[in-house]
């Protein structure tokens, strides 16, 4: 029985609302973690001269000589701590920082998030994971603006499974020596030409994005939890009329991977487990550097021809 | 005196198909390397000196001595100054 992101908080406004969030996203971790709120204004702390890595809005600090983590949603709206080994975040939110619903969720507590879930396992990568109409999991990695939104709204109308479009998490196999993608659900965002070229009726205004969204299963597609890449695609940002593909090593693939899960570097304690996904996903699928051509939305089989 | 060298505690290391990819932790820099990086790498989880890593590279790869020499040394010097190996005189 897979466990899920719990929440202790007395805010009864931000508890429902964390809950509907994790809820949808259905993330089925093999050990629980939880992610301990209050809201109130940030203490001061001390002064930290670790390394920032920085996501968006968030700096984190990692390392020695302290060893938390420390997450600081800029500028003071919010505060996350996680202890060495501890599967709990504690986690500070301003009366400032509730008021921008779409950045806590999608930035700052997605963040603690991806660090709390490492501790049980699960390693982040931003990519989108499909399954085809064969069975064979695909990983689309890239950059937002890369097409892995529309490619996989696209697909989700033509028969593939659909995992996530951007929030994927590399854990342990339930094959020997396999790694897969565990999923976290959430609605395909699309811009505007982007629901022009799909084509789908309805979605969800995403206001604070400036796009629609739709759950998978509103475009007819089944989701899923967990999916086994087979194959790897690296999109570029440049589109052309044509798709096209071309194959890269295992080393290379890796180091493109390690691109797009920044967080392998950070945490010694966990950076060899990562690493260790990374590299078996590039042992295990085939890789290919991918143009994604316009002809995908006439011809969305393309993908499968060129593969295989 | 001797050189030793030793790989950077912040340093891993990922084989690929014979090939590796190197991380170093501190900086959040990553490396590829080839097949004699790696096997370099790998043996450097203990310190080694230069003439212990030209036998190994020499008996695994069919390369004159000289040639395994002039290998490694090239290879050591850029690991040391990506921090990636520790050189220290004993």
């Amino acid at each position: 029985m897979p466990h899920e992101v719990s929440v202790r908080t007395a805010h009864a406004g931000l508890a429902s609302l964390l809950r509907e969030w994790l809820d949808d996203a259905r993330l089925a971790l093999p050990r629980p973690v939880t992610l301990v709120v209050e809201v109130g204004p940030l203490p001061l702390s001390p002064s930290d001269s670790r390394d920032v890595f920085r996501q968006g809005n968030v700096a984190i600090r990692s390392g020695p000589p302290i060893h938390t983590v420390s997450l600081d949603w800029e500028p003071r709206l919010g505060r996350a701590v996680l202890a060495p080994q501890s599967t709990a975040a504690n986690v500070i939110i301003t009366e400032q920082g509730l008021q921008r619903e779409n950045e806590m969720l999608r930035s700052f507590l997605l963040n603690v998030c991806i660090l709390l879930v490492r501790r049980v396992g699960l390693h982040h990568v931003h990519a989108a994971a499909l399954r085809d109409p064969h069975g064979r999991g695909w990983l689309l990695a890239g950059t937002s603006g890369s097409g892995k939104s529309t490619t996989t709204a696209l697909f989700a109308r033509h028969g593939w499974g659909i995992g996530t479009d951007d929030i994927a998490f590399l854990a342990e196999g339930a094959a020997p020596r396999v790694t897969d993608v565990v999923c976290w659900r959430e609605r395909l965002a699309l811009h505007d030409d982007a629901v022009v070229a799909v084509g789908p009726d309805g979605g969800t205004p995403l206001t604070a994005r400036r796009k629609m969204g739709w759950f998978p299963e509103e475009l007819g597609a089944e989701w899923l939890s967990r999916i086994t890449p087979q194959v790897i695609l690296f999109p570029g940002a440049e589109h052309g009329d044509t798709t096209s593909l071309t194959p890269i090593k295992g080393r290379e693939a890796v180091t493109r991977l390690m691109r797009w899960s920044p967080w392998v570097a950070l945490e010694a304690d966990f950076a060899d487990e990562h690493l260790q996904r990374l590299s078996q996903l590039a042992s295990q699928a085939r890789a290919f550097e991918v143009t994604l051509g316009r002809d995908l939305f006439d011809s969305p089989d393309r993908l499968l021809e060129l593969v295989s | 005196m001797t050189t030793w060298y030793s790989r950077h505690p912040d340093l891993r290391l990922t084989a690929v198909d014979g090939e590796g990819v190197v991380l170093h932790l501190g900086s959040r820099r990553y490396f590829s390397v080839n097949e004699t990086g790696v096997t370099i790498l790998e043996a450097l989880a203990s310190p080694q000196t230069l003439i212990d890593l030209t036998a190994r590279v020499a008996a695994e790869y069919d390369v004159t001595a000289a040639a395994a020499e002039r290998s490694v040394r090239e290879f050591l010097d850029r690991c040391v100054d990506a921090h990636l190996v520790r050189a220290e005189e004993r």
